[in-house]
C-alpha cells in the first residue's frame, strides 16, 4: 500500500555514486595527484554486493532522468515527494570502503562524506547524511567520526555487515565507542567487502546466493555484538540494520535464548534474556520486506517478533524493492504503521530524539 | 673481447619472440560478437559475479598510469592494450618483435563464479583473439584462456582451440 499520510521518515535511502569530479573538490592536492597519475580517476568504484544494471540493483521507470531535471530534482520526484517524505537517512555506498589502502580509502571516504554534505544536505532540508567510514581500520573511521560529527545532519555512521571482521569484535570498539559518543547510530548495511567467502562454507555462484545469505550475516552480526558485550559496554549505543529483513528475526530470538540459557556461563555479562536487549538495542528496516503478501502472515510474524519498535521505513531507493509507490507491505495494522513510518524513527536515532526535543544531541 | 654483440655483417640473425603481451577488450562488448545473445542479456543486466569487493578495479589500485605505460593509452579511448595499430607501431614495429604471444588476463572467466558465464567468456575470449588480434596481425599468436577451476571445460576449450590453431599461426 501507499504511504497513508505525510510525515514519514525513510531509513534508507541511496544517492548516486559521485564521480572522481565531484569528489575532487574535497581531496587534498597530494591524493588529487595520486588519483590522476595512478589513473584512479578514471575507475568505477563499484562495490560488488550492488550490481548496478541487475533488476533488482535498479529499477525501470527510475533509470531516466527528464530533461533539465538535476539529480536532486530527480530524488525529489522518485523518492520523496511520492511517499510525503518528511525526513531521508541517506547513505551513499561508495568503493572506497573496499580499497586495502587504508589511508586512500579515509581520504576517500572523507571526500564522499563532504560531497554529501555540500552538495546533497546543503540543498535538501529533508535529507540526513550516513558518515561512510573504512571499518577495517578504526582509527581512520573514528577520526572520520570525530571529524564529521560536529555536523548534526549526519545521524549514522555506516559499516557493511560482512567487512574484514565480525561486527561487535573488540578491534572495533572505537568506532562504537564514537559513535555512542557523538549521538550517532551504528547502521550496518547489507553487503560484503568479500574479504571472506560470504557463507561460511566457501563461494557460491550466483547472486541469489549471496542477497539470500545477506539475513544470516545478519543473525551473526547480531549475536556476536551480544556476545562480545558491545552492548553492556555501550549502553547508549543504538543498532540499525539496513536491508537486512527481519522475518528471521523470531528464530533467532527463540534460538538466541535458548542456546544463552545453556551455556551463559561463557558469557556472564549477558546478565538477561538476549532478545530483551536485541528488542531495545537493534532496529532493522522494512525494505525489502522478506514475508509473503499475505498480509495474515506478515501479521503473524510480526507477533512473534512481539515487538513493535523495532521496524523503520524505509524505501530501498532506488533499488527494486516495490512497484509504483506502494512502499508499505499490506496487511499491517494501522497504529503499526504509524509506529513505522514516524514513531520508531524519531526514538531509534539520538540524534533525532534531540531534534524533536529542539535540543543538542 | 669487446666483439660487438650484434654482428651486423651476419646472414642471419636472432629472432625476437616477446612472450608477453597483454591484449584487453575495450569494453566488454567487443566480447558481444562471440556470445550467444542470452549471454550478451546476463552480461548486460547480471554482470560479473566476482571473489572480490569491487567489481570494476582492483582493491589495490597500481602506481603511475595504473600499471600501464604512460604512452600506451589509445587516442580514440580504451585501455592500454586495446588498439591492434597503436600496439603495431608502438611495439611489435618499434621493438622489431616477430612472434608476439598474447596473454589476455582480461574477463576470461577465470575469476567468475558463475560456472556457466565463465566457460561463456573463456570461450569468447579465445575466438576474440583470434578474430581481433591474431587473424589480422600474423605476428601475433593466441594464448588460450580457460578457468582453471573448471578442468572438464578446461580440458575440452584446449583440445578444440589446439586443433583450431594452424602451429604456424598463419
Amino acid at each position: 500500500m501507499k504511504v497513508p499520510y505525510p510525515g514519514a521518515i525513510d531509513c534508507d535511502l541511496h544517492l548516486p555514486l559521485p564521480g572522481m569530479a565531484q569528489l575532487a573538490p574535497f581531496i587534498d592536492a597530494f591524493w588529487r595527484e595520486q588519483f590522476l597519475t595512478r589513473r584512479i580517476d578514471r575507475m568505477d568504484f563499484a562495490l560488488t554486493s550492488f550490481p548496478a544494471r541487475t533488476p533488482l540493483g535498479a529499477r525501470e521507470d527510475w533509470q531516466a532522468t527528464r530533461e533539465g531535471e538535476t539529480p536532486l530534482d530527480k530524488l525529489r520526484r522518485e523518492a520523496l515527494d511520492p511517499h510525503g517524505t518528511r525526513i531521508a537517512v541517506a547513505s551513499i555506498l561508495h568503493g572506497a570502503i573496499g580499497l586495502y589502502n587504508d589511508d586512500m580509502a579515509a581520504v576517500l571516504c572523507s571526500a564522499v562524506n563532504e560531497h554529501m554534505a555540500r552538495d546533497w544536505l546543503d540543498h535538501e532540508p529533508r535529507l540526513r547524511g550516513s558518515i561512510l567510514v573504512v571499518a577495517s581500520s578504526p582509527e581512520h573511521a573514528v577520526r572520520e567520526i570525530e571529524r564529521v560529527a560536529p555536523d548534526e545532519r549526519f545521524v549514522q555512521a555506516l559499516t557493511l555487515v560482512m567487512g574484514d571482521t565480525l561486527p561487535g569484535k573488540r578491534a572495533l570498539w572505537p568506532i562504537y565507542r564514537a559513535c555512542e559518543k557523538r549521538g550517532l547510530a551504528l547502521a550496518i548495511h547489507a553487503g560484503s567487502l568479500y574479504r571472506q567467502a560470504p557463507t561460511g562454507s566457501g563461494w557460491p555462484s550466483f547472486h541469489v546466493e549471496d542477497y539470500v545469505g545477506q539475513s544470516t550475516a545478519f543473525e551473526n552480526a547480531i549475536v556476536a555484538l551480544l556476545a562480545e558485550g558491545v552492548f553492556n559496554e555501550f549502553p547508549d549505543l543504538r543498532v540499525v540494520c539496513l536491508e537486512s529483513g527481519f522475518t528471521w528475526l523470531p528464530t533467532l530470538l527463540w534460538r538466541l535464548n535458548k542456546e544463552w540459557r545453556g551455556v551463559r556461563q561463557e558469557v556472564p555479562w549477558l546478565d538477561r534474556l538476549p532478545s530483551e536487549v536485541v528488542r531495545e538495542r537493534v532496529r532493522l528496516t522494512l525494505q525489502p520486506v522478506d514475508a509473503p503478501p499475505d498480509g495474515v502472515q506478515l501479521r503473524k510474524t510480526l507477533a512473534q517478533i512481539a515487538c513493535d519498535d523495532m521496524i523503520l521505513f524505509s524505501t530501498d531507493y532506488p533499488h527494486a524493492q516495490f512497484a509504483g509507490e506502494e512502499a508499505l507491505p499490506d496487511g499491517l495494522p494501522d497504529d503499526l504503521i504509524r509506529k513505522i513510518l514516524i514513531d520508531n524513527p524519531m526514538a531509534s536515532y539520538p540524534r533525532l530524539v534531540a531534534e524533536k526535543k529542539g535540543g543538542r544531541p | 673481447m669487446n666483439a660487438p654483440l650484434v654482428d651486423t655483417t651476419a646472414s642471419q640473425r636472432l629472432a625476437f619472440v616477446d612472450c608477453d603481451i597483454h591484449p584487453i577488450q575495450r569494453s566488454l562488448a567487443d566480447l558481444f560478437p562471440y556470445m550467444s545473445a542470452r549471454w550478451v542479456a546476463h552480461a548486460k543486466s547480471i554482470g560479473p559475479h566476482i571473489r572480490q569487493g569491487l567489481s570494476a578495479m582492483q582493491a589495490h589500485p597500481r602506481m603511475m598510469a595504473a600499471g600501464q605505460r604512460a604512452d600506451a593509452y589509445p587516442e580514440r579511448g580504451g585501455p592500454p592494450g586495446s588498439d591492434l595499430a597503436l600496439m603495431q607501431r608502438q611495439h611489435l614495429d618499434n621493438a622489431g618483435v616477430e612472434i608476439g604471444m598474447l596473454v589476455s588476463l582480461s574477463k576470461g572467466g577465470m575469476e567468475e563464479r558463475n560456472t556457466e558465464y565463465a566457460r561463456v567468456l573463456s570461450h569468447a575470449v579465445n575466438d576474440w583473439q583470434i578474430e581481433a588480434w591474431v587473424r589480422p596481425e600474423p605476428r601475433l599468436r593466441a594464448g588460450i584462456v580457460v578457468p582453471q577451476e573448471d578442468p572438464e571445460f578446461a580440458a575440452k576449450e584446449i583440445r578444440a582451440r589446439a586443433r583450431a590453431i594452424p602451429p604456424s599461426g598463419k
